[in-house]
């Protein structure tokens, strides 16, 4: 594949919407698609509970439950890069450069309570839970239910971290790519068909890729590619019908179509930025490094 | 409070309510009085035996010392018993036989433990509601008792059939004496208090007929004829036509009879008097009643109490027998078959009921009582023993507590262990299991035949074919189908009662001629028998249609004289050649298992037992009905019990994989209860993140399952993918357990009293306390008060309380010696009730302890297939291969654990589940809800592949690692996992030095101690094999018990070396005493182990030569 070493790869975004993007990424390998695609998983850096002091909890939770659900609430992470790893701050245990401070303080008076990421107070605007903002009922994290005379007081910390360490700290919820299909059909098999034989065949696909217009001149046409998910059960039907060679379905592999999802800690296209970011900078590094071992 | 539920305890609380209400009264009016010599000297002869009797017994509900009422989770919590005062009065009669009074007393028979939920217990009728107020679950249905904190259920275990004679043959029974044959009818005779005995008829090779029955343990024979001349006023001719009745071609059964009633004469007795006296002056002495008894009146108390006990008239006791007579010598002749003992046909249930019999220790108390004092006339000295040993309730909980069961009669039972077993609340579903548990006896446990074990056709319906253990139990312990009842006592059901009463006229005005009529019936004529007492005969034309009418008017229930619960059990004579005697036999007796099925002639539920089903045409499904079909059953999965119900799709696994998870659901870490805060079990777990199933059976829901889930939904992909899901090892997305996936944590509570194990003078003088806290720097650890800090983690090791003594004036801290780190939920003060202390001090105190049990390497998972795997690995979420949309299973498992083991299900399931998680729907996973014309497959397929899924669930995936696509597509679908409660946190055993053994010096056994792990037989001959004997030598001998000893080369012995120290230096010197010098000496590396052996042989006069080069 000499052609490839000249590569320019491209990359075209289809949709971006509030928590999700959808873009084609060309002209590259398979490694590279991957490798972007492992990174914005596990090694975009986020703000995540990380460690909680509890004062006092008479719930029906234990502590460490209720510390880790506070630790998979997603905060608001799109300062992050101000933040240092706790690790390589220069701070003793922790300072407001390597860590946000959250309170939560509630009790039930009534007959019952539920605490939720409203209940979470941060030392810092830019880190807070997600969904908190707008105060809407339905974007709200419940954290725990109280009765009457429940009380939770907790002290907790948020810290810089990435997938790697611990899955709340993923900002992506999915991040995946499929190959871009080429479909051909041959059509002078397909007018051997009959009509009802061609319904059978655009049947067959469980993801519609076909569309079968007994309107138009009985045409088996191809709606939309890109659903297809090369299960190759229209390969199958193809084969039991006597026309193995009805139809191609090849794969693209040097095009990928990525989706990813985000939990709202950070915004979709900053997930993809920041994971190019990422694998610039170690690509960065080993340049460096491997010069100076040269040198 | 859920009725379904309800209805699976039911035969517990009915039993334990007749118990309470019925029985004891039955019981104590039937107990045997003691007779004590009357020693005041103006007594005439009349009054010489004095009579000691009980007059009633009632049991109150359970209160407190304070006499407030005693709830169940007070028991439990402070790990007493849940128990209510038994109070009796015990009337002294003037003489052996009249009622006059001399005096009565009042006695405590101590507390007697209550069953939760019975008509004794104050949960009695609570709603879910109060049931909480009360600290109880909301599903709380009860059915076992509180013994000392735990919760114990009596088990319910097979006896043979109430009331029915048995024809047997036993081998056994050959060395019974001279001529003694292996054919027998025996027949277990239940009294009105439920308490029974064993009556057997023996025949003789000669054709004679014997009656054994057991007495104080003792076998006692009696020739037949001679007993029924005792029951009766009759005569040779009358027994002769009776026993024949009328079919004298047969001169098998003729010859026979005559031969007995010949030989079996005893000279110049005729009348029922003469031989009444003639019985009476043979068991004069062992009867051990008072002398003023006539022979008469001993040889009537025998035959009340030990003859035929279920049938107090002496007509029917000779009825009876006489169709015994005749059933044993058809089976002898080869007209019948045998009856199968172990089939359920023969069997009903011995229920917590029994309780009763043990009553009989009061007797034995009694004597204890009177034993304390010598003469009848001291008052108070009666009183005084009274009060010190009728404790019965302390005898109760005893049994209770252990199981076992201290008898001198052993009251007909055939083991004496065993009858209590704790209810387990591991999980919701072992814990329900309990109560539908029937054991087939200890005794068959032993015997090496396993005809027992068999699943036998006659339990279809009433014993879950697929819920039994394997290994020990197997077959041995049952469990009941869900459908299935056991009967109530006709006195605990009006409409039962009221139908015996009416039947025997019932049945005269339908064909069955009276035996209060005739003695002579028809050749052809079948006996009728209600609880087995003879009622009359009925032609043999007739029979079919009286059965069929009573069932159906048992179906409808409109005809009085006919009870829903009876038991129809009509043996045809045309069947009968080589199989059962033939005859129509009723049963409304209790403790009968019945189910329900549909009786197509009326179209409705009617109930039918074991017996009466053998001879039934019953059609599974509605569409299999034949013409000759009567009955239908309700469901094809009627035959289940509860739990194997559960099991999705278990119609398309292979038959041992739903047994494997039967087992398996009831080793789930599941949700146990909800009221966790008032509990104080020894070990509770608890998962965190439990989920309701996506794919269920109807039982899941109808059975509240769903209230106590015990696994969750995860995302499964079938695939070899790592390596580190081979040989039934799983993986597990390392993402999904640190989102939740399997946390669980494990609680235990720690029972502290500081006085135990102290004397006396010492016990009370020490408390909980921290007077030094300014000074001892525990404040880290203990709070002021001398307890540790509630949510506080714990480590092995640190600090756990202080106490304080008053006779040393010194602080005391304790330190936590469990070795795993916990945390301190909660500390609950026990107070003492029998000490009075006061209130500050605390002596006695609950830790309730939490562990962390998150999944690690090597903890054990598995579906509800019997697929069981270990965690072997978590895999980061990254590596993990990826569907086009994006997702990554939470569990990967081995294709190869398919092919081997055929559990279909479980892919149903996966495919089922996948396809309601996209629709978002429950899917009913009912057994036997599919066929191959209606295929799962096809259906669950179609749901697929309308959501853009795959027919088949299969997917392309792609390498989390490289990328690519897989060149296979990939099963991948939802499966519920439960998580098993076997954790490594629990098994891991490590070593490297530690405790050996004192005499080889070798390691101990033992994880809790610190022990090895045995480098055994097979072990060394793998090494053998291998060749690898340096590593053999460092296993057993460096490793192990290696030393160093001296031995002597010239006469080969170490024991003959003696070491002497000398007086003036710190050397030692050694010799050898035989050879008298050391210069021979040298040291040799043994295993310890052989010098001990050379000091036993040396014991034994044996020497031990070591031949050194």
């Amino acid at each position: 594949m000499s052609h490839t070493l000249y590569r320019h790869p491209n990359l075209e975004i289809l949709e971006i919407k509030n928590d999700s993007i959808t873009f084609i990424l060309s002209n590259t390998d398979i490694s590279v698609a991957n490798a972007l695609r492992r990174v914005m998983i596990a090694e975009v850096p986020t703000m995540c509970i990380d460690l909680v002091e509890f004062e006092a909890n008479n719930s029906v939770l234990v502590d460490e439950f209720i510390a880790h659900r506070l630790g998979l609430i997603p905060l608001t992470s799109h300062k992050v890069d101000q933040f240092n790893y706790t690790r390589d701050c220069s701070c003793a245990e922790r300072c407001d450069n390597c860590s946000v401070e959250f309170k939560l303080n509630a009790r039930c008076n009534d007959h019952s309570y539920s605490v939720t990421s409203l209940d979470l107070l941060s030392q810092n605007d830019h880190v807070i839970p997600v969904g908190s903002s707008d105060g809407r009922p339905d974007t709200v994290i419940p954290i725990v239910k109280l009765h009457r005379g429940q009380e939770v007081k907790l002290r907790a910390i948020a810290k810089k971290g990435v997938g790697k360490e611990h899955a709340k700290w993923s900002p992506a919820c999915v991040a995946t790519y499929q190959f871009q299909p080429k479909i051909v059909i041959n059509q002078n098999r397909m007018d051997e068909l009959t009509d009802r034989q061609k319904e059978e065949w655009v049947q067959s696909c469980p993801a519609n890729v076909y569309q079968f217009n007994a309107h138009q001149r009985q045409q088996v046409t191809i709606e939309d590619q890109m659903r297809c998910m090369f299960c190759m059960e229209c390969k199958k039907k193809a084969d039991s019908l006597g026309k193995p060679d009805l139809v191609s379905i090849e794969q693209k592999t040097d095009k990928f179509i990525f989706n990813v999802e985000t939990n709202g800690s950070l915004k979709p296209e900053e997930v993809v930025l920041s994971a190019i970011q990422i694998i610039k900078r170690k690509l960065t590094d080993i340049q460096t490094q491997l010069q100076d071992t040269v040198n | 409070m859920s009725e379904e539920l309800r209805q699976l305890v039911t035969p517990h609380i009915d039993s334990y309510d007749f118990f309470a209400e019925k029985a004891l009264s039955i019981i104590v009016a039937g107990l045997p009085p003691v007779y004590i010599n009357n020693r005041a000297e103006n007594a005439d002869s009349t009054q010489k035996h004095w009579r000691l009797k009980f007059k009633d017994v009632t049991i109150s509900k359970p209160i407190k010392s304070d006499n407030r009422q005693l709830f169940p989770t007070e028991s439990r919590q402070s790990g007493t018993s849940y128990s209510a005062p038994m109070v009796g009065t015990v009337a002294l009669l003037k003489s052996p036989t009249s009622d006059e009074e001399h005096e009565t007393y009042n006695v405590q028979l101590g507390n007697i433990p209550v069953m939760v939920n019975s008509s004794r217990c104050h949960l009695r009728g609570l709603t879910s509601a109060q049931l909480v107020k009360n600290h109880e679950e909301e599903l709380e249905v009860g059915g076992y008792f509180i013994i000392n904190g735990n919760e114990k259920v009596m088990r319910m275990l097979v006896a043979n059939k109430a009331n029915h004679p048995i024809a047997l043959t036993r081998q056994g029974w050959t060395n019974r004496g001279p001529g003694y044959t292996k054919f027998g009818v025996t027949l277990r005779s239940v009294r009105p208090d439920r308490s029974s005995l064993t009556n057997n008829l023996h025949y003789i090779s000669d054709g004679q007929i014997t009656f054994r029955f057991y007495f104080r343990r003792q076998e006692y024979f009696i020739p037949v004829t001679l007993l029924l001349k005792a029951l009766v006023d009759t005569t040779d001719k009358e027994i002769f036509t009776q026993i024949v009745q009328g079919d004298f071609e047969n001169t098998f059964l003729t010859d026979r009879v005559e031969l007995t009633l010949r030989e079996q004469k005893v000279k110049g007795l005729n009348t029922k008097d003469e031989i009444l006296d003639y019985i009476g002056s043979r068991y004069r002495h062992k009867a051990n009643l008072p002398d003023s008894f006539t022979n008469q009146q001993i040889a009537e108390y025998m035959i009340d109490n030990f003859f035929l006990v279920h049938l107090p008239d002496y007509r029917d006791k000779f009825n009876i027998l006489i169709v015994m007579i005749q059933k044993l010598y058809a089976v002898v002749q080869g007209k019948n078959g045998c009856d199968n003992i172990d089939a359920t046909s023969f069997h009903e249930v011995l229920l917590p009921e029994r309780l009763t019999e043990y009553l009989e220790v009061s007797r034995a108390m009694y004597l204890k009582a009177i034993n304390a004092q010598k003469t009848i006339n001291e008052d108070l000295a009666f009183k005084k023993a009274f009060d010190r040993s009728l404790n019965i309730g302390e005898k109760f909980n005893y049994f209770l507590a252990t199981g076992n069961l201290v008898s001198s009669s052993g009251l007909d039972l055939q083991q004496t262990s065993g009858f209590a077993i704790i209810a387990d609340k591991l999980n919701f579903i072992r814990y329900i299991s309990h109560f539908r548990s029937i054991h087939r006896g200890a005794f068959f446990a032993t015997m090496k035949t396993t005809s027992i074990r068999k699943l036998m056709p006659e339990s279809f319906g009433f014993l879950c074919p697929v819920h039994t253990p394997d290994g020990a139990p197997c077959g041995l312990l049952n469990h009941l189908s869900a459908n299935c009842i056991i009967t109530k006592d006709p006195s605990q059901d009006e409409k039962s009662k009221e139908g015996v009463r009416l039947l025997p006229s019932f049945l005269m005005a339908h064909g069955v001629t009276s035996i209060d009529v005739t003695t002579n019936f028809q050749p052809n004529s079948l006996p009728v028998m209600l609880n087995g007492k003879l009622i009359g005969r009925i032609n043999d034309g007739l029979a079919q249609d009286l059965v069929d009418l009573l069932r159906y008017l048992k179906s409808t229930g409109d005809e009085k004289a006919v009870p829903q619960t009876m038991e129809v059990a009509y043996a045809p004579k045309e069947q009968s050649k080589g199989g059962q005697y033939p005859g129509i036999f009723l049963f409304t007796t209790g403790a009968r298992f019945m189910r329900t099925v549909i009786n197509l002639k009326s179209g409705k539920n009617e109930l039918i037992g074991p017996q009466e089903q053998l001879y039934m045409n019953i059609s599974i499904m509605p569409e299999e009905v034949r013409d000759s079909t009567t009955h239908c059953e309700l469901s094809p999965t009627a035959m289940f019990s509860v739990e194997a119900n559960l099991t999705p799709f278990s119609d398309y696994n292979q038959s041992p994989r739903n047994m494997y998870q039967c087992q398996m659901a009831k080793q789930t870490m599941g949700t146990p209860l909800h009221s966790y805060a008032y509990r104080t079990d020894n070990k509770l777990y608890k998962v965190q993140n439990i989920q309701r199933p996506i794919v269920a059976t109807e039982n899941q829901s109808k059975y509240r399952i769903n209230d106590y889930p015990h696994g969750c939904n995860a995302v499964i992909a079938v695939v070899s993918n790592t390596g580190y899901d081979m040989e039934d090892a799983m993986i597990i997305n390392k993402s999904a357990f640190e989102r939740g996936f399997g946390h669980g944590s494990v609680y235990k509570n720690e029972f502290v009293d500081i006085d135990e194990g102290k004397s006396r003078l010492e016990m009370g003088k020490t408390s909980i306390s921290r007077p030094n806290y300014t000074s001892d720097n525990l404040d880290q650890w203990i709070d002021r008060d001398g307890l540790p800090y509630i949510g506080r983690l714990i480590k092995p090791g640190e600090p756990y309380y202080t106490v304080f003594s008053t006779i040393e004036n010194k602080q005391v801290t304790k330190n936590y010696k469990g070795k795993e780190d916990a945390w301190i939920e909660e500390i609950m003060i026990l107070g003492g009730s029998t000490q009075v202390r006061a209130s500050t001090m605390i002596t006695k105190f609950v830790v309730k302890l939490r562990f962390d049990r998150n999944p690690v390497i090597g903890d054990k998972f598995s579906s509800r297939h019997g697929q069981k795997g270990v965690l072997s690995q978590l895999w980061p979420e990254i590596n993990m291969p990826f569907t086009e949309s994006g997702l990554k299973p939470d569990v990967i498992i081995n294709p190869n654990a398919f092919p081997s083991r055929m559990t279909i299900g479980m892919l149903v399931e996966i495919l089922a589940a996948k396809a309601g998680a996209i629709h978002g729907k429950f899917q009913d996973a009912t057994a036997f809800r599919f066929n191959e014309k209606n295929s799962a497959v096809e259906f669950f397929g179609e749901q697929l592949k309308q959501a853009g899924f795959n027919y088949y669930g299969n997917e392309p995936m792609y390498s989390g690692t490289t990328g690519e696509e897989f060149h296979a597509n990939i099963f991948f679908g939802i499966c519920y996992y439960q998580r098993l409660r076997h954790m490594v946190k629990d098994k891991y055993q490590v070593r490297a030095t530690g405790r050996v053994n004192n005499i080889t010096r070798q390691p101990i056994k033992g994880r809790k101690v610190g022990g090895g792990i045995r480098f055994g037989e097979m072990e060394r001959d793998s090494l053998l094999a291998h060749g690898t004997s340096f590593c053999l030598n460092d296993r057993l001998m460096k490793s192990s018990d290696y030393c160093k000893a001296t031995v002597c080369k010239q006469c080969g012995s170490t024991t003959s070396v003696a070491i002497q120290k000398s007086n003036y230096s710190q050397f030692t010197s050694s010799t050898c005493i035989t050879c008298k010098t050391d210069e021979h000496l040298t040291n040799i590396a043994l295993p310890y182990v052989f010098t001990y052996l050379i000091a036993e042989l040396a014991s034994v006069n044996i020497s031990l030569k070591l031949q050194i080069k």
